[in-house]
């Protein structure tokens, strides 16, 4: 559906995007995924025509759009900040793209009433002035602005960054939800991580304007391709030589001493001392001691220190057990869930038991 | 040549308005000086510096320097004593009344140039209403005691704190209260607090002010011309004297370069100062700054004293020219009210009787065209010099700022200079002395300050809006019309207000380049002030002023006023989705130029 076939954007002498090349489906919800500055903005803006392209095509439902105006790609698109023009109500901004097109006053009424139908936009709120509205509802303003031409791709960039935290878990919903009604293809962008993974059918995740892994949510998150997309998405803990070392002492099989070894705070299991493996959790037990223990609501964090080095892990408490600073326990880390990234280009592989 | 240029060759509109930005640029801004330094150095196609030998050796010319130099050395003393003083009193501490003061103080605001001049002289002058109660109290005292340096000091330390009550009230307002609150708990005293904490963030628009200041004081024209005398005369009423002798124009284009210089000095010291030392709020949520309590009992009584004090000083000129303009001649001859001195008829003669009204019609006229004129140029320049930034864009926005760093005395000298003989660029023909040279140095005069705020208002729109209306498929056109101009209108309506209001009494510039038919308010105004004695003329100028106050009054609440009411509205209701930045908001845009009102 979307092709970026060799993209290369250049600004002045910095390249923020080189030889780009990116394939998303039809009906695809598909995330770019970096820190500031990887080139995932980059990218949207040279689909929406406003990047000059040093390089490479991009195509949309097979045709090219590389050197149309951006008015003609049959793009919609969602900013950051919603750019809703202040100086007109809410079904003035809806209409803004279809008075452009010239069409009749009718047919211009009926599909702003449609839309704002679909996006759940009451009459009353169609009349009021932008500045009114809340922030979900500016959201649903722009979404419908962008959806009543009925483009081919839908882009948003950063549509949830301006809101508080719970809002931006109830939008989170409603905007999967409303491009599952539209069925649109829709490419998203992000630096959050938790966004990416709730809400796409497969994420890229970009580096310096390079991909470093596309994926389902779940590929990215458990089998994370590169270093860098392991370190980025979610938390871990990087392991020392001599803790890997000990870990394959004790029975892991085919891990590599010398290669960055990561594992996830959730995946190091806590145990009473002596319980260990085997007995609550399946793994290879080391002894620990609780160095701190920081409560968070739906769990807790604590921080560990084994012989070889600290590590953090997640405690769901169900058992209702809360160690205290300074209690000997025993980590709990199974072979299975580590990530190991050999050799100089940090790119994972397959190590430890069970893979 | 680079992207911008290239995209910015390619439409037709602005190639257009391109050239004839650039002929009108080279015409009147940057010609006219050109023939002044060849007039200056290349007299008789030859260099010479004999205008500058001719200059030292005029004993008036060295007083007027002089005098011009000392003038802007004591005004910044004075002037920034009174005006801290005044926005201390009505914003950082809390006295009693202090909203009534403010607009006491505020007069100004509504009361400058050649308006106040008059004022203060038909209060304080020869014949002036309080000379006149001292004269009855002290008969043998000198009836022109009001006059020379120190009168001109006096009247132009009140008039010129209108700076400090845009700007340093401005940045008062941006001291995070929460500064305040910590010294207090470090366990500061207010005065600490006031030298250490509060003054050192107004540094900056301090130094802003003393520098705008200092050049007011250079460049004063109505104050000195008029309560100057012979013994006060200083660089620009000087250079329009000689202006009139066909063989001093050298020396009148001499002392005009000096003023261009130093004047180019000072902004130069300006833009730097203003460029490294800001300081700006660390606090990610500042709080509005409240006032201070004055704990000492006798300070406080002190400053109440002296800050009721100036109030009437500041207030009494204005209202007793309002007071007089509705009484008959022989009241305002006498000074002497009785009830049967009050009458409309001055007010009649002004609106209904074609001569009186004339001048009134004049400056009308040639502020309501001037500011139309700039303002729909200045829309489509900022825009295209906002949007496309290259070394063309670059070069023409810094010539376009020429009227801002010169002297308007030297640009109009420059301009009768230049077009008393036919010009081909101009169509071979003679403008000076014509209605068009006024209104083209009007327009060039008010370019900088329209230019700076609408650029500031176009840089305040969110990128992405301009973006979104482009990719629901509006061309440039329809974007600019539909989704900007709305944006910026208020502003430009509030620009408009502020430039017609100060062309309305201007005159230091109409009094070198005004057609002697058509001679605005600011030389009727200047001329009936001068004039000896009381004549009937004085009736007719104080209802020129008080008009011009009325709507230098209203462009301020257009301005400001409607600001602060949004605000009002803006605490109730829900914050704006879009923020363009309003002419008020722009106010430290105007910084390296005085006030429209503040000129004298």
């Amino acid at each position: 559906m979307i092709i970026f076939d060799g993209v290369t954007v250049k600004f002045d002498s910095f390249t923020a995007l080189p030889a780009f090349s990116l394939h998303v489906r039809e009906g695809e919800f598909f995330t770019l995924l970096g820190p500031s500055g990887c080139g995932k903005s980059t990218a949207l803006r040279a689909l929406a025509g406003f990047a000059d392209l040093s390089a490479g095509d991009i195509h949309v439902a097979g045709r090219k759009i590389t050197h149309l105006p951006s008015g003609k790609r049959e793009v919609g698109m969602v900013f950051q900040n919603y750019a809703l023009f202040p100086s007109m109500n809410v079904r003035e901004n809806i209409a803004f793209g279809l008075r452009v097109q010239k069409l009749s006053k009718a047919e211009t009424d009926r599909r702003v009433n449609e839309i704002a139908e679909r996006v759940d936009l009451s009459q009353q709120q169609l009349d009021k002035q932008v500045a009114e509205l809340s922030g979900g509802q500016q959201q649903r303003v722009a979404i419908a602005r962008a959806l009543v031409l009925r483009p081919k791709v839908l882009l948003l960039d950063e549509p949830l960054s301006n809101l508080d935290a719970k809002l931006r878990r109830q939008l989170r919903v409603q905007l999967k939800e409303l491009q599952g009604q539209f069925g649109i293809t829709t490419l998203y962008v992000t630096h959050d991580q938790d966004e990416a993974l709730s809400m796409s059918d497969r994420i890229a995740v970009l580096d310096q304007g390079r991909i470093e892994q596309i994926g389902t949510p779940r590929e990215v998150y458990e089998r994370s391709a590169t270093e860098f997309v392991c370190t980025f998405v979610g938390e871990v803990n990087r392991l020392s030589p001599a803790m890997v070392g000990t870990l394959a002492a004790s029975g892991a099989s085919g891990l590599d001493v010398d290669a960055p070894t990561y594992v996830r705070i959730e995946k190091v299991k806590v145990a009473r001392a002596g319980a260990g493996a085997g007995a609550a959790y399946a793994g290879i037990a080391v002894p620990a001691t609780v160095e701190s223990h920081t409560y968070h609501g739906m769990h807790d964090v604590c921080r560990l220190r084994a012989e070889h080095g600290s590590l953090r892990a997640v405690l769901t408490g169900h058992d209702g057990w809360h160690p205290a600073a300074g209690e000997q326990v025993d980590l709990v880390i199974d072979p299975a869930s580590l990530l190991q990234y050999p050799g100089s280009t940090g790119v994972f592989a397959a190590a430890g038991a069970g893979r | 040549m680079n992207g911008s240029a290239r995209r910015m060759l390619r439409s037709p509109l602005v190639l257009v308005t391109g050239a004839v930005l650039l002929w009108f640029v080279f015409a009147f801004l940057v010609f006219p000086n050109l023939v002044m330094l060849r007039e200056i150095f290349f007299p008789d196609g030859s260099f010479s510096t004999r205008a500058f030998a001719k200059l030292w050796s005029s004993d008036r010319a060295r007083a007027s320097l002089r005098n011009s130099f000392l003038l802007a050395a004591v005004l910044s003393v004075t002037v920034n004593v009174v005006g801290v003083f005044i926005v201390l009193a009505t914003r950082y501490f809390a006295l009693r009344g202090a909203r009534l003061l403010w607009l006491g103080y505020a007069t100004t605001l509504v009361y400058g140039g050649v308006v106040a001049v008059s004022g203060y002289t038909f209060v304080y002058g020869e014949h002036g209403f309080a000379t006149r109660l001292l004269l009855d109290i002290f008969p043998g005292m000198d009836p022109a005691w009001f006059s020379g340096g120190p009168a001109v000091a006096v009247v132009m330390t009140l008039t010129g704190t209108s700076h400090h009550l845009l700007f340093l009230t401005s940045a008062l307002a941006r001291v995070d209260h929460q500064t305040v609150e910590a010294a207090q708990q470090l366990g500061a005293s207010s005065w600490r607090i006031l030298r250490q904490v509060v003054l050192p963030v107004l540094k900056p628009t301090l130094f802003a002010v003393t520098v705008l200041t200092f050049l007011g004081g250079l460049t004063a024209f109505a104050a000195p011309q008029v309560l100057g005398g012979r013994d006060f005369q200083t660089i620009t009423p000087m250079i329009l004297t000689f202006a009139g002798i066909p063989s001093s124009r050298d020396l009148a284009a001499t002392l005009a370069v000096v003023l261009g210089v130093a004047t180019l000095i000072l902004l130069t010291v300006l833009n730097r100062m203003q460029a490294g030392g800001t300081y700006f709020s660390v606090s990610k949520v500042p709080s509005a700054l409240r006032r201070q309590r004055i704990t000492n009992p006798v300070a406080n009584a002190v400053v109440h004293v002296l800050a009721y004090a100036l109030f009437a000083v500041y207030l009494i000129p204005p209202l007793l020219i309002v007071v007089f303009s509705f009484t008959n001649a022989s009241t305002i001859a006498s000074g002497r009210i009785t009830p049967g001195s009050f009458t409309l008829a001055n007010y009649r003669q002004v609106l209904t009787d074609a001569a009186s009204s004339w001048p009134f019609v004049v400056s009308i006229g040639y502020a309501a065209v001037t500011a139309s004129v700039v303002i729909v140029l200045m829309l489509f320049v900022a825009r295209v010099l906002q949007k496309y930034v290259n070394p063309v864009t670059v070069a023409v926005e810094y010539l376009l700022h020429i009227p801002w760093m010169l002297p308007s005395t030297l640009t109009a000298l420059g301009l009768v200079i230049t077009y008393s003989v036919p010009r081909a660029m101009v169509g071979d023909t003679v403008l000076t002395g014509t209605l068009a040279l006024l209104a083209i140095a009007y327009i060039a005069a008010k370019i900088p300050i329209t230019l700076r705020m609408l650029k500031a208002t176009y840089a305040g729109i969110p990128d992405n809006l301009e973006e979104a209306a482009t990719l629901l498929g509006a061309s440039g056109p329809h974007t600019f019309r539909r989704v900007l101009l709305p944006l910026v209108l208020p502003t430009a309506a509030a620009v408009s207000a502020l430039n017609f209001n100060s062309l309305l009494d201007d005159y230091d510039t109409s009094v070198f380049l005004a057609h002697p038919l058509y001679e605005p308010l600011g030389i009727a105004i200047q001329n009936a002030t001068r004039s000896e004695g009381t004549s009937d003329n004085t009736a007719l100028t104080l209802v020129y002023a008080v008009l011009l106050m009325a709507v230098s009054g209203l462009a301020m609440w257009f301005v400001y006023g409607r600001r602060a009411a949004s605000r009002r509205t803006a605490r109730r209701d829900r914050p704006s989705t879009a923020h363009p930045t309003s002419a008020a908001d722009a106010d430290a845009a105007s910084l390296t130029r005085p006030t429209p009102t503040a000129s004298h």
